[in-house]
């Protein structure tokens, strides 16, 4: 029985990105604490959505069988609104990409898992501090007790206060934030799978933007869970301020997802429906702006939101799968540091490698940009209100059909949308997502 | 002086969580979360507090059914010196009696190792069950006095306590002999958030598990028999008494529960 407070690796935050962490290091036979501050591990985790299992599979291959999997994604749909009228294009998958689950759920797994391996979570415990000595991370620092560790991880998630506090991080401006909003809906899962047209364990994540957000940039997204389903919307924080000055929002972002929940179309799917949870959770925007100056420094690694893994795809966003691999890649290079004994920099360094390597910045990459193209009125107003338009002249029509192409011309010029400024947009679309 | 105390802890369904129930109208225990009975904090501060002051040993010690004995680590991390649980397969049957006698009985195991009990503290109830009757039956048990509902202990002094305990209308000053159980209310102490440091520490503990045959029980008949679970549905009538006279008010009130079936026992 020892009674010093050094541990091989102290890891802050025990979600996605510090439980794979934890878990690969512990299982490498390594001394692993993980701090959480909230009550248990998953306590803190609002989200309830879609997570891709492939990257998770590489961290833990017994995902299938053992992980809390509400439903797997077996359709995609995707619809335009204005009015009361909608285009929808639904896409049925052919494999397991996907499944829809509680984070909160999926966490505390995991940290069953890294508990498992050997790893000990301490939660209920907040960590005030990066300890540095010498221009080295030596270790963490909660109240009055200090943690020594060879390596401190990093996963503190969106809110990057210990980053902030040395430097790593700048502050997060309004501009660089989305604020997200859910309510979930209790069904029971007979009701959920007569509605949505599923079998038993089949999923659908379904994206809407449109009036729904009274136009505002962002979007709404369904999910289907086990025995509920979970409906929100996404927009940027300053958008929603400018809504607020152009009295298109009265206070608050709530009363977009009021709108959402009881639009005739949508209502009906849940009309009977009860809400038993809602909550609010902030995204980035810019992955890329807001990414810290350097994902290392000696004895320290960033994984996960705090490393500004979370994609924006502009449709949906990505962050678990995500925040696992970068935290497998963590693993990588920190076993690799303590095969060598040595913490500095040169072996660090690689972590920031890899991961610009990986698909995560890949991803971010190829999405650069999107978030100014989501702010793009054309994509929230126009482009709902010309297929609607379109589709209403054609298929609305009471005597004589228009072809479908002076029916879609028709609505343009009702609209004020030119052809150029169409295949404008259509094409910086294209091109970036 | 240095005081010996024993600490008793209970784990409870988490309070926080709402109940889920069986089809036979029981508590589900099989999906809920097992936590300690958060007033039982309240003594675990009590005795640190006294053993900050007069020096001592404190022991926590807790009956149950269940494996979850991390639970109690939270317990160790505040500072209890060493932590017993005792495991009993029968334990959901047993009814507080027994449940009393079998702390009574491992009461006394520590007693034969410590040389002296001075102390025994638990907390005012527990949050499943609200009976509230643990310290006095172990007092019985024990053959010793007992203080239910105190607020603060004050002081000790030759072999005697003096504690505030709350009573219907206020406070009461007892004075007490030693060893003595009390029942500690969460009105005079705020249980302390364990450190860091600690909480690993107390990771690193053994808790050693005792099973009932090892305390020389005299009895081991079940004698709490579950005859049915029901479910109670409440409803406000909304009626409103106003006469001036208390008597006849409480007269009237009496009247109208007999009318709406209500059977008191008088």
């Amino acid at each position: 029985m020892s009674s010093s407070l050094k541990f091989d690796v102290v890891i802050i935050g025990a979600g996605p990105a510090g439980c794979s962490t934890g878990y690969l290091l512990a299982k490498s036979g390594l001394n692993v604490l993980i701090i959480e501050r909230g009550s248990e591990p998953g306590a803190k985790q609002l989200w309830g959505g879609k997570a891709y299992a492939q990257p998770l599979r590489e961290v833990w291959p017994e995902l299938d069988r053992e992980a809390p999997i509400h439903r797997w994604i077996s359709i995609e749909r995707f619809s335009l609104v204005s009015g009361e009228r909608v285009v929808t294009l639904e896409y049925k998958l052919g494999r397991k990409v996907a499944f829809t689950t509680y984070l909160s759920e999926l966490v505390s797994w995991m940290a069953k898992k890294a508990e498992e391996a050997g790893a000990m979570i301490i939660s209920k415990t907040r960590a005030d501090e990066i300890v540095i000595k010498n221009g080295r991370v030596i270790g963490v620092r909660s109240g009055s007790d200090i943690v020594e560790a060879d390596v401190v991880i990093d996963a503190e998630g969106i809110n990057r206060i210990l980053l902030e506090k040395i430097g790593l991080v700048s502050k997060l401006s309004p501009e660089h934030i989305g604020l997200g909003v859910k309510e979930v809906l209790k069904l029971n899962s007979e009701k959920i799978n007569e509605r949505f047209g599923l079998e038993d364990e089949e999923g659908v994540s379904w994206l809407v933007i449109g009036d729904v957000t009274r136009n505002i940039p962002g979007g709404g997204f369904i999910y289907t869970m086990r025995d509920t389903i979970s409906l929100g919307i996404v927009v940027r924080v300053s958008s929603a301020y400018d809504a607020v000055e152009r009295g298109e929002l009265n206070k608050h972002v709530s009363e977009v997802l009021e709108d959402f929940r009881t639009h005739p179309y949508f209502y009906r799917l849940w009309s009977d429906a009860e809400v038993i949870e809602y909550g609010g959770r902030l995204v980035i925007e810019n992955p890329v702006e807001t990414m810290p100056k350097k994902l290392y420094m000696p004895g320290l690694i960033i994984v996960g939101d705090a490393a500004g893994t979370l994609v924006n795809t502009g449709y949906t966003f990505r962050g678990v799968d995500t925040a696992v691999y970068s935290g497998k890649i963590a693993a990588e290079i920190i076993l690799e540091a303590f095969g060598k004994k040595d913490f500095s920099e040169e072996i660090l360094k690689r972590y920031e490698e890899k991961i610009k390597l990986s698909y995560i910045y890949d991803e971010i990459l190829r999405h650069k940009g999107v978030s100014d193209l989501m702010r793009e009125k054309f994509l929230f107003k126009d482009l709902p209100r010309l297929l609607t338009g379109g589709f209403e002249k054609i298929l609305e029509a009471d005597y004589e059909e228009p072809k479908i192409i002076d029916g879609f011309r028709k609505t343009m010029r009702e609209n004020n949308i030119s052809l150029l400024r169409l295949l404008s947009v259509m094409i910086k679309l294209v091109s970036k997502l | 002086m240095s005081l010996n105390i024993i600490v008793l802890v209970k784990s409870v369904p988490d309070p926080k969580t709402p109940p889920t129930l069986k089809v036979d109208g029981s508590l589900d225990l099989k999906n809920v979360k097992i936590v300690v009975n958060p007033i039982d904090k309240y003594a675990v501060e009590a005795a640190l507090q006294l053993k900050e002051r007069y020096g001592g040993k404190i022991i926590g010690l807790s009956l149950g059914d269940h494996d979850n004995i991390d639970i109690f680590r939270e317990i160790i991390a505040m500072g209890v010196d060493s932590f017993i649980y005792i495991k009993d397969p029968d334990y959901q049957r047993f009814d507080t009696l027994q449940k009393s006698y079998v702390l009574s009985k491992a009461i006394k195991k520590i007693e034969k190792d410590l040389g002296r009990v001075d102390l025994v503290l638990c907390g005012v109830e527990s949050s499943d069950t609200n009976m509230g009757v643990l310290a006095s039956q172990i007092g019985e048990w024990l053959e010793i006095p007992s203080i239910s509902y105190v607020d603060k202990i004050l002081e000790i002094k030759n072999g005697s306590i003096i504690v505030k305990k709350i009573i219907e209308d206020g406070f009461i000053t007892l004075r007490s002999r030693m060893p003595v159980v009390l029942s500690i209310a969460d009105t005079g102490y705020e249980p302390r958030i364990p450190s860091l440091r600690d909480t690993i520490m107390a990771r690193r503990r053994e808790i050693p598990i005792w099973k009932t045959s090892d305390l020389g029980l005299e009895f081991r008949e079940i004698v709490l028999k579950t005859v049915r679970f029901k479910q109670i549905e409440s409803k406000r009538l909304g009626k409103i008494f106003r006469d001036e006279d208390v008597d006849k008010m409480i007269d009237r009130f009496f009247e109208e529960l007999k009318r709406d079936g209500v059977s008191l026992l008088r």
